[in-house]
């Protein structure tokens, strides 16, 4: 089969997206409509922001999944490693804790936006503050072994803080559930700012960076001996990826494997550098993830299924299949 | 030793140790245009520790790399890279990139992280490209091709970037013969153009083709010379614990040696 060029990729990513879109537009809890007239509120306060803000939540994930198996040079890291997810988890359990005590009814199903707001922003600063707990522990980004120790140092610590926590406070444990299955149903016009800032920001520095990534290929000392200092470099992507983890994850909570998935998808069917691969793993994790939303969205109406459980079915599946399909050489 | 030329690349007493071990025991040594330099030794000899070291890539404890007459660790990285090119024994990642690009990474150091490659660096690349015969894969993934196309690609990545210092430490793993003879030639056609060239060689007949032989061995420098010094051939069996012996081929001045294992 003749391989597909970065152009075509894009473009059959863009049509899948503009379809998908058109799908997540009319899948509503009585089943799928296209009546977009009569059901012109619904659409513009509520199906339309979901579907846009899946997207560039998938597209946060999938170029933050990139960015990852590049620095760390293995084609099974992901947007979560470095404490990330670990540090999202305790400041959403802490907050509704805290609430919890204050006897404030917090948590992610609080209808009330500020609440809302207030464990949206902890997420975010969870994420962010996890990672750097990594790199401090790690003393900065120069030896990559040293890092991805200190970040499962990181994750195992504050994994047991938060589960001490949950043991206190059950409120805390079931609005902690619905943030580790991930899900897009708080996705509404409010969330689609700070994603798009997320994504408009990261993703052209880190295509201007990516021939770091190339380079890491051939090894760090090689990248070096190249006139690259790469600590600093890997520092600057690293915390690129630590905003874009952080802000998807804030908005959605820990989706499974779209970070993981979305740049082998990419991978597999292109010859690429990383430059085009950080783009096309955005475009590829954003249908990824707005697929799984109408999917998730439609099979059960007017039940809605937790979208990173269908993630992590399909997502744990394709990576079964990768698995017994690659010599396994080439996944270590 | 040589006034008339300050030496492109010299090691001044480099001294560097892994816990108590003396990997590198106070090198010294220069390395002038216009040779090409193989380092041969037993393993674990501090062969490609010396390399690097050289590189600029290992700091040693005490002594100090001289590039061009300044001290290495003075360069800014980018102008040191243009200066010097280095080729490893590293292990790849999954490379799914695509070959030529690989090659078109060893012009880095001159078009710059942020740059873009010009007219000047695809003709570097292309060339380096025929020269090593990788041309007809260079389209193709990295991690698609056979090892000796992989070794064949990376050493077209260390010429394209046509640095006045090659170090290359084991160039000729995985290659078949025809291409070790290509890759010797092209080292000796860079050495008659100016190039210091260094290679790391186990295979110590392709070794003794070089023009200057330093043997290491237990992180110090045993013998230094052309291999037509006999001092230098002894030592050179010596080290390896007279595995081998030392065969002269061809007339006077023509002398070539070979090294043939002693097998009872």
């Amino acid at each position: 089969m003749k391989a597909w060029t970065a152009w075509q990729l894009g473009a059959a990513l863009l049509v899948a997206a503009v379809l998908l879109g058109i799908c997540g537009l009319a899948a509503g809890s009585q089943g799928w409509s296209f009546a977009w007239a009569d059901e012109w509120w619904l659409i513009t306060a509520i199906r339309g922001p979901r579907t846009l803000g899946a997207f560039l939540a998938g597209g946060l994930l999938g170029l933050a999944g990139a960015i990852a198996q590049g620095v760390f040079r293995n084609p099974l890291a992901d947007p979560y490693l470095l404490g990330s997810a670990s540090g999202a988890t305790l400041a959403i359990v802490l907050v509704v804790a805290a609430g919890g005590l204050g006897g404030i009814p917090l948590g992610l199903a609080s209808s009330a936006w500020l609440l809302r707001l207030g464990t949206v922003g902890a997420a975010f600063v969870g994420a962010l503050a996890g990672v750097m707990l990594t790199l401090v522990l790690s003393r900065g980004a120069s030896r990559t072994t040293v890092l991805l120790l200190a970040g499962i140092v990181v994750g195992v610590l504050l994994g047991a803080v938060a589960n001490l926590t949950m043991l206190f406070s059950p409120e805390a444990m079931r609005s902690a559930q619905v943030f580790l299955l991930g899900t897009t149903g708080f996705l509404g016009w409010r969330t689609i700012g700070p994603l798009l800032a997320t994504l408009i920001v990261a993703l052209p520095i880190a295509v201007r960076y990516s021939r770091v990534l190339d380079a890491l290929v051939l090894g760090e000392s090689t990248a070096a001996s190249l006139g690259i200092a790469v600590p600093q470099v890997r520092l600057l992507l690293i915390v690129l990826m630590a905003l874009c983890t952080g802000t998807a994850v804030a908005e959605t909570g820990l989706v499974a494997f779209v970070g993981l998935v979305a740049p082998h998808l990419v991978r597999r069917s292109v010859i690429v550098t990383h430059g085009a691969l950080l783009a096309l793993a955005a475009l590829a994790g954003g249908v990824l993830l707005l697929a799984a939303d109408v999917v998730a969205r439609s099979v059960l109406a007017p039940q809605e299924l937790p979208v990173g459980l269908l993630t992590a079915v399909v997502g744990g599946t394709y990576l079964l299949v990768l698995l017994h399909r690659r010599p396994p050489e080439e996944l270590i | 030793m040589s006034t008339q030329t300050a030496p492109l690349l010299a090691s001044a007493e480099v001294t560097l140790l892994r816990g108590e071990r003396r990997v590198l025991d106070s090198v010294s040594m220069s390395l002038h245009g216009g040779a090409w330099t193989a380092i041969v030794g037993p393993n674990g000899a501090g062969k490609s520790t010396l390399m690097a070291v050289l590189a600029g890539l290992l700091r040693p404890m005490s002594g100090t790399v001289y590039l061009a007459g300044r001290a290495i660790g003075d360069w800014p990285i980018q102008k040191r890279a243009q200066q010097l090119t280095w080729l490893g024994q590293t292990a790849l990642s999954a490379a799914d990139i695509a070959a030529h690009e690989i090659v078109r990474l060893g012009r880095l150091p001159q078009y710059g992280l942020l740059g873009i490659p010009t007219s000047a660096d695809e003709a570097a690349v292309a060339a380096a490209l025929d020269e090593t015969e990788a041309a007809s894969f260079a389209h193709r993934r990295l991690s698609e091709l056979s090892a000796g196309e992989r070794q064949r690609v990376l050493l077209a990545r260390a010429f394209a970037a046509e640095a006045p210092i090659l170090l290359l430490d084991e160039p000729t793993i995985h290659l078949d013969a025809p291409h070790q003879r290509r890759l010797l030639q092209s080292l000796i056609a860079r050495a008659r153009g100016g190039a210091a060239v260094i290679t790391v060689l186990h295979d110590l007949t392709l070794a003794l083709a070089a023009d200057r032989l330093v043997v290491l061995a237990d992180g110090k420098v045993q013998a230094d010379g052309p291999p037509a010094d006999l001092a230098v051939r002894e030592t050179l069996r010596a080290v390896f614990d007279e595995a081998f012996t030392i065969e002269r081929l061809g007339g006077e001045g023509t002398a070539r040696w070979a090294a043939v294992p002693v097998l009872c």
